[in-house]
C-alpha cells in the first residue's frame, strides 16, 4: 500500500488579522501531517510559523510561492511520524494580512523520517499556472501535493486531482501519487492573471515499494531494487 | 440553516454565541460579522466550535482593525467571514449527526466593539 489522504480540514478568513487555524481529530499515530497557508503578500507580512496545540513545529516545504502582483503568498508545511490524537494547527504571521488560509492533511503509509522530496514554486501571469518541474524524486509512489493561488479560481489538471477549493483566497489544491520514480509539475488551469503556485513531495513507507520491484540490499541508509534504482537516501 | 448574530456592543473579553444545533447532513459552516466599526487597535478573535456528541472541535482567526478591507477585484467590504468545512475523511465528506451543534466565541480586546451583526450559516 503507498501514500493514501486519511483527512483534511481548512479555515479561510476574510479580513485582516494575525492568525488562523484548524483542527484534526483522530489522527493516527505514525502519520504524515501536510499542512498550506496562504496570505497576503502586499508587505513585509509573511508567515512565521504553523504549529500544533503541543507547540510542535511543522518543517516547511521548500521555498514559498510569492507572487507580490497578486498579493498571494502560498507556503506548504510538514510534520513527520506524527503522534496522532485531536490536534489543533495554528498558521502564525508577523503581523496583520489578508487573505488567510489554512490546510490540514492527514496521510498514510508515508515514510517515519526523511518522508519529504523535492519541491518546486513559481509565480506568473499566464492562465495556465504551473509550479515547474520538481527534481526527480527518489521513490516510486511519491505523492505531489500542489497549491495555486489566483485572481480567479483556479482548476487542477490531470493528472492531479482536486483535494480542496477556498473560494474567499481563491485557492486550489491538487493531488498525485506518481507510479514512477519521474520529475513532474503541478499545473492548473484557469483565467490569466498573476498566480502563485507551489508543489512538494513526500515519499512511502518501504511497504510502498511496487510489486515485482525486489528488494536486493540495504545499507548505509540507502535501499535499492534489483535494478538498482535507489529509492531512499537518508 | 442561517442563524443571525444580532446587533451589538460586544465588551471585552468572551462574547459566546450558542450553541445552536447543526441540521443533520451539514459539511460547511460560514461565520459573518461586520466588522465596519472595528477601530485600529481593536481586535476580535473568533473562536467558532463544532460538537460532535464527544467533543468540540475549534476553527478560528483573529480579525485586526481597522475593519473594511478589500478583496482580490478590490471590492471593499465591511464583513468578514470565517468558512471553515466539518472535513472530509477516507474520501467522503464529514457529515453532521443528531445532536451536533455549534457555537461561537468573539473575544474582544480593547472594546466595546460595536457590529451591525452577522450570520452563522451550516450548510
Amino acid at each position: 500500500m503507498g501514500i493514501a489522504r486519511v483527512q483534511l480540514n481548512h479555515a479561510e478568513a476574510a479580513g485582516f488579522g494575525t492568525t488562523i487555524g484548524a483542527t484534526l481529530n483522530g489522527v493516527a499515530a505514525a502519520s504524515l501531517i501536510l499542512g498550506r497557508t496562504t496570505n497576503d503578500s502586499s508587505g513585509s507580512v509573511t508567515v512565521s510559523g504553523m504549529a500544533d496545540d503541543l507547540a510542535v513545529n511543522a518543517v516547511r516545504s521548500g521555498a514559498a510561492a510569492n507572487n507580490g502582483t497578486l498579493f498571494q503568498r502560498v507556503d506548504h508545511w510538514y510534520f513527520e511520524n506524527y503522534g496522532g490524537g485531536n490536534r489543533t494547527f495554528t498558521a502564525t504571521y508577523s503581523g496583520s494580512v489578508q487573505f488567510r488560509g489554512i490546510d490540514v492533511v492527514e496521510l498514510s503509509g508515508a515514510l517515519l523520517a526523511g518522508s519529504a522530496g523535492p519541491t518546486s514554486s513559481a509565480t506568473g501571469t499566464s492562465a495556465a499556472p504551473s509550479s515547474g518541474a520538481t527534481g526527480v524524486p527518489a521513490s516510486d509512489g511519491t505523492y505531489f501535493f500542489g497549491t495555486c493561488a489566483g485572481p480567479s479560481q483556479p482548476a487542477a489538471a490531470a493528472p492531479f486531482g482536486t483535494v480542496l477549493q477556498d473560494t474567499n483566497d481563491l485557492v486550489t489544491e491538487e493531488e498525485y501519487v506518481q507510479p514512477s520514480a519521474a520529475a513532474l509539475a503541478a499545473t492548473w488551469t484557469m483565467t490569466s492573471g498573476a498566480w502563485a503556485a507551489i508543489v512538494s513531495t513526500y515519499y512511502p513507507a518501504v511497504s510502498a515499494i511496487p510489486s515485482g520491484r525486489r528488494l536486493i540490499r540495504e545499507s548505509f541508509g540507502s535501499i535499492l531494487t534489483e535494478d538498482n534504482k535507489m529509492l531512499l537516501t537518508q | 440553516m442561517i442563524f443571525p448574530v444580532s446587533a451589538r456592543a460586544l465588551p471585552t473579553g468572551d462574547n459566546l454565541f450558542g450553541p445552536v444545533n447543526i441540521p443533520i447532513g451539514s459539511n460547511n459552516v460560514v461565520l459573518t460579522l461586520d466588522v465596519a466599526q472595528l477601530v485600529a487597535g481593536q481586535v476580535v478573535n473568533t473562536i467558532v466550535e463544532v460538537w460532535d456528541t464527544v467533543r468540540w472541535s475549534g476553527f478560528f482567526a483573529d480579525f485586526v482593525g481597522p475593519g473594511p478591507w478589500r478583496d482580490k477585484q478590490g471590492v471593499l467590504h465591511n464583513d468578514i467571514a470565517l468558512s471553515f468545512g466539518l472535513g472530509v475523511r477516507n474520501g467522503q465528506p464529514v457529515l453532521s449527526g443528531a445532536g451536533w451543534q455549534v457555537r461561537a466565541n468573539f473575544k474582544v480586546t480593547n472594546g466595546p466593539f460595536n457590529t451591525a451583526g452577522g450570520t452563522l450559516e451550516v450548510s
